[in-house]
């Protein structure tokens, strides 16, 4: 289980191998840490249910939940409604001639 | 046909419309909002009522496409009905996205006969946003969601039908449909909580 430490710390000796062979094969090397970063991310990510997304932007609205974590569980969620809002507030300056069949 | 096809404001894809077919509010749409769609999105209506069968498992994604394909057929098929037209799409785009591009193609032609251009998919109404940009700057493509707003906006449905017909269409698409609502109830602000369960509220 991850605890408040920093830092999260894997068992994979294969993978810690096989990532430093790359990192040896390539001339700047691999930013290792980096990519554990964005793997972690995108695994979170990816095993999040429908179900637990919506309840974890819930607890966002809530204030239960920080930005820094919603960024990463359902970072793409909350630019997702932004880009929504966007619209319907867009839509809301529009006229509404024509749309209505009793006008 | 041809110069008699009649464009509405508020032009809507097949997924759109198989969505808010679904709920409990289409009748109210029927009667009360203007809609245009391409011939391409009928055919694939009438593909979906072939394909999909009747007889699929309450619930499930195929009889949610079967269902609301042929509530929205019909109120297109009545040739009396002048309140939902079809515009044929020249030249007829092909493939899986076919629809999606038939309104497309359609924007680009008549950029100054809509406003509102509903589709369910969020990259698709990316697309079409670009095209007004481009063509026009007046219209917006929006989420089916926003056509159960106009109802309410319009008087033509009560706060807790309008809320409702939102967790119909939340569960019937899940998760295609939660931000575009959410959008809605945030940017407007309509307290659904008495009507709907606590998963589904903003």
């Amino acid at each position: 289980m991850a605890t408040s430490n920093d830092k999260i710390q894997f068992r994979g000796a294969d993978e810690k191998r096989a990532s430093q062979r790359l990192s040896e094969m390539r001339l700047g090397g691999i930013n290792i840490s980096e990519l554990a970063r964005e793997g972690l991310k995108e695994k979170l990510r990816e095993v999040l249910s429908n179900e637990e997304r919506v309840e974890l932007h819930q607890q966002y609205l809530d204030g239960e939940l920080d930005e820094g974590v919603a960024k990463v569980l359902i970072g793409d969620l909350l630019e997702d409604i932004e880009r929504e809002r966007e619209a319907v507030g867009k839509a809301e300056t529009l006229s509404t001639d024509g749309v209505f069949q009793n006008e | 046909m041809g110069s008699d096809e009649i464009r509405h404001p508020v032009l809507v894809d097949t997924d759109a419309l198989i969505s808010v077919a679904n709920t409990s509010l289409w009748p109210t749409a029927v009667g009360n909002l203007n809609l245009t769609t391409t011939n391409v999105c009928i055919h694939e209506l009438k593909r979906h009522t072939r394909e999909k069968s009747e007889y699929a498992p309450d619930g499930s994604r195929q009889k949610w496409i079967y269902d609301g394909s042929v509530a929205a057929l019909e109120p297109f098929e009545g040739n009396a009905n002048t309140a939902f037209t079809t515009i044929n799409s020249v030249p007829r785009p092909h493939g899986p996205d076919a629809g999606e591009q038939s309104l497309e193609q359609e924007l680009e032609q008549h950029p100054e006969s809509y406003t509102f251009v509903v589709l369910m998919d969020q990259r698709g109404r990316e697309s079409i946003s670009r095209t007004f940009e481009e063509r026009d700057q007046y219209g917006v493509a929006v989420a089916p969601s926003y056509l159960l707003y106009l109802l309410h906006k319009n008087g033509n449905c009560s706060k807790q039908e309008f809320c409702e017909a939102c967790g119909e269409l939340l569960e019937g698409e899940g998760w295609t449909s939660y931000s575009a609502i959410q959008a809605i109830w945030q940017e407007i602000p309509i307290d659904c909580s008495s009507y709907l369960d606590g998963s589904l509220l903003p």
